[in-house]
């Protein structure tokens, strides 16, 4: 099942790595066993993912169950607030749903999560390594950097204990290249749908960078080549759609017939921040003397806004009237995962930046397992309306 | 019933004259408030802080005054003023599932500082100490937006090791976020940084909370001379509104005093002491009273709780400030905070409290403003009853949004939860 077969498109690949990404994981396992390596499961948002790589470990982004599990146990674990995304990854670990994962690692971008990492610490440290790494805030501290090297040092010196793999210099520096790589293969994607979004559909596009955070980083890159000469050779006329930017889908994923429905609705999303942190950290220095500490710097020192990373220089109102620029943006719709503090707090920030610049958007909220979406048509059908005839 | 009729011939501590604490309490609260408005009008600047993890005695020495608005806000809440200021926030763009007390800050700046309890002066700045909530960075990231208020930032590592560890890069890290905050504090103010000040503020805070630590360790006492949470949530405004004071320290020597009358002359918070609980989660404040009626009525006393430490986990010594290493001592102190720990101390913690103060259950009150808290409270419940086989229950409601109070349901579910309590001790 994990062999790509001869003749098998890119898409379709990507479509069947999805597929099995929700609860199944049998594309993990036979990564694993045709490639010798362990696998290790990150909640969102960022991972260094070229550490695992380097300890011949697969990184794969827990993403959630995506609606495709009931959440009785995990909504016992928990409290009624809390997102989707939170339950159903505890849910998949009760079921034991998560034993191709020799690791999970968790991290501090939401009260959520990192409350998760314990719970999910007490119920299944029996089937898992379990870590949780702390990024910085102070990010303009010029203790930052050296901060987050001693403590990605210290998440390995676990994950070479799961591995049984010493973390090498050389492996390392390899594995940030492979990585720039794949950065850049998902930035060329989104930039495809922010010049051309009628060569690319966006769910096309999301099947392709969901993939990419399950696949072995190689597959990924030889497919998603293959993927973006075949799109550029299409044929396509663009429709008159209105371009829109959307915010909040940084970790928990709406349903493909959510973002679907908005696209069908009247609009190209021409920009978006689904899957956001693989790509976020942008390029990082593989010739640098000690790669850890690159990888650092290249997340300490990142100018571009993460909600769940809080930089003291970083302007976030600058930011989003940059972005809605370069993607000759006309709207933004906003989505916000339900009980997803950080998303609403950025909302709030972004949204007064476009007030004033008279900027028009639109405010909708989403599960994972949302199943109806003719509000969201409605809504979003009367947005591009009044976009368009304005 | 026949027991409770019997009980309702004991005096209270309140009907007994041995509830002087609490009102001694509600003036040092309108004093603090004084002391912040008049430093402001000398000169010197006010701050927003929250309430776990700031470094109050640095603070001090430069001559800055801490607001705190989880305070603030608990305090309007209390006194029935939440409604319009969450409804002022949500017209502004907050949604229902923000937590209550940002909506509840934000719009107090948004009113200029004017509220229900009095005048909050804006802030000069707010000190960003991230330990236990993610949600403090989004809160003072709005008044960057809003307002263009300074942050200082102090990022506090969560305490991730499962055992308590904490790794030595983390206290390096955040002592050192002290070291480079000192002289951006010194030109902020104008005010140069005096290290002998500081100790002298941490040599005073160290002795409050040594008292107040003598204070909750009466709750293993039989009766309890008090409720450590109900009661408590009273008693900790000193140690965290006005800690490296004098002041503070003769408040906790008074409640000592007055908690050693209590148990000399039998008396608590209650005629009697029928059950005795375990307390985690933060309470409702809009309906403080009745909620505590809904527990008070079983005669049940909270002999231990972890709510009361979010300013400092003091009572099992997860801290120590050392006036000879006053910046280490203030960091490690940071990194303590209740909710920087992870989930398995904080049930640990509960499990200790269980066994050491003898409890017969532990109640959980979950909000829905607060994640930080009650994220995994489920899990704390599952724990106690299958692990441990400790009856515990799970109620939910909120900390200053009324809307979230079902008194009918809640007193049910309370009810069912003593009664099951009552056959289990057969009393």
């Amino acid at each position: 099942m994990a062999q790509i077969q001869e003749g098998t498109t890119p898409l379709a690949v990507f479509e069947e790595v999805v597929e099995d990404s929700y609860t199944t994981f049998n594309q993990v396992r036979g990564w694993k066993e045709r490639l010798g390596r362990k696998a290790l499961g990150y909640f969102p948002v960022y991972f260094p993912e070229e550490m695992a790589h380097a300890l011949n470990m697969l990184p794969v982004n827990l993403l959630g169950a995506s609606g495709r599990l009931p959440l009785d146990i995990a909504t016992a674990h928990t409290q009624s607030f809390v997102c989707s995304i939170t339950k159903s990854v505890f849910q998949l670990a009760s079921q034991n749903l998560l034993e191709p994962f020799e690791a999970l690692i968790f991290s501090n971008i939401c009260d959520v999560a990192r409350n998760l990492s314990g719970i999910m610490m007490r119920n299944f440290k029996e089937r898992h390594h379990i870590d949780y790494i702390h990024y910085p805030i102070n990010n303009s501290s010029e203790n930052a950097v050296d901060y987050l090297e001693a403590e990605y040092m210290r998440v390995v010196k676990g994950l070479e204990q799961v591995s049984g793999v010493g973390l090498d210099d050389g492996r390392l520096r390899e594995a940030i290249r492979l990585f720039n790589r794949k950065r850049q293969l998902l930035k060329t994607l989104l930039e495809i749908r922010r010049e051309s979004p009628w060569l690319l559909p966006y769910h096309e596009y999301y099947t392709a960078v969901r993939a990419a955070e399950f696949m072995p980083v190689e597959e990924f890159l030889k497919m998603g080549e293959g993927l973006v000469q075949e799109v550029l050779s299409r044929d396509l006329r663009p429709a008159d759609r209105v371009r829109v930017v959307v915010v909040g889908n940084f970790c928990e994923q709406p349903p493909v017939m959510f973002m679907k429905t908005i696209e069908d609705a009247g609009c190209y999303i021409v920009w978006d921040e689904a899957l956001i942190g693989p790509r976020w950290v942008g390029e990082v220095n593989p010739d640098a003397g000690n790669p850890v500490r690159a990888l650092a710097e290249a997340y300490v020192k990142n100018p571009q806004p993460l909600t769940v990373r809080y930089h003291p220089s970083v302007d976030k109102h600058k930011h989003m009237l940059e972005v809605i620029k370069r993607t000759k943006a006309e709207g933004v719709v906003f989505i916000t995962p339900k009980f997803c503090e950080p998303a609403l707090y950025d909302y709030i920030i972004y949204k007064h930046s476009l007030d004033r610049e008279g900027i028009p958007y639109l405010h909708l909220e989403y599960e994972e397992s949302t199943s109806s979406f003719e509000h969201v048509r409605t809504m979003v059908e009367t947005f591009a309306e009044s976009i368009m005839f304005d | 019933m026949a027991s409770q009729e019997a009980a309702e011939q004991r005096l209270t501590a309140e009907e007994a004259g041995l509830d002087n604490a609490k009102r001694l309490q509600g003036e040092l609260v309108k004093s603090y408030y004084k002391w912040v408005v008049e430093t402001k009008k000398r000169g010197g600047k006010v701050a927003y802080c929250f309430v776990m993890a700031n470094p109050a005695e640095l603070l001090r020495v430069f001559n800055i005054a801490p607001i705190y608005p989880e305070i603030t806000s608990l305090q309007i809440s209390y006194r029935g003023g939440a409604p319009p200021l969450i409804s002022l926030s949500e017209e502004f763009g907050y949604s229902t599932d923000c937590c209550g007390y940002v909506k509840m800050g934000v719009a107090t700046v948004l009113n200029k500082g004017q509220t229900s309890i009095g005048y909050i002066p804006p802030p000069d700045m707010a000190m960003l100490t991230y330990s236990g909530c993610q949600i403090y960075i989004h809160w003072w990231e709005q008044y960057q937006y809003l307002n263009k208020t300074p942050l200082f930032t102090v990022d506090i590592p969560y305490v991730r090791n499962y055992d308590g560890h904490v790794a030595r890069h983390d206290i390096k890290y955040v002592a050192a976020q002290l070291e480079e905050l000192i002289p951006k504090l010194e030109q902020f103010t104008g005010v140069r940084y005096d290290e002998e000040k500081l100790k002298e503020y941490i040599t005073l805070s160290k002795e409050a909370w040594e008292l107040w630590k003598r204070c909750l360790h009466m709750g293993r006492l039989k009766p309890s001379p008090l409720d450590a949470y109900f009661e408590a949530i009273y008693y900790m405004s000193a140690i965290t509104l006005i800690r490296g004071t004098e002041e503070c320290i003769n408040f906790y020597k008074t409640l000592l005093q007055e908690l050693r009358r209590r148990y000399e002359e039998n008396i608590g918070p209650t005629p009697e002491e029928k059950f005795r609980l375990v307390f985690e989660g933060v309470p409702n404040y809009p309906f403080f009273k009745r909620f505590w009626n809904l527990f008070k009525s079983w005669n049940a006393r909270c002999v231990a709780s972890t709510y009361p430490k979010v300013a400092g986990i003091v009572d099992v010594d997860a801290f120590e400030l050392n006036p000879d290493k006053p910046i280490e001592s203030i960091a490690e102190y940071m990194i303590h905070a209740y909710c920087n720990w992870n989930m398995l101390m904080r049930t640990d913690l509960i499990r200790r409290y269980v066994k050491e103060y003898e409890a017969d259950g532990v109640v959980i009150h979950s909000i829905k403003s607060c994640r930080s808290f009650s994220m995994g409270h489920g899990d704390i419940r599952e724990y106690l009853i299958k692990d441990l086989d400790v009856p515990a229950l799970h109620i939910e409601s909120d900390h200053v949004d009324p809307r979230y109070y079902a008194e009918a349901q809640l007193k049910n579910r309370v009810d069912a939860f003593f009664e099951a309590l009552s056959i289990r001790k057969g009393v």
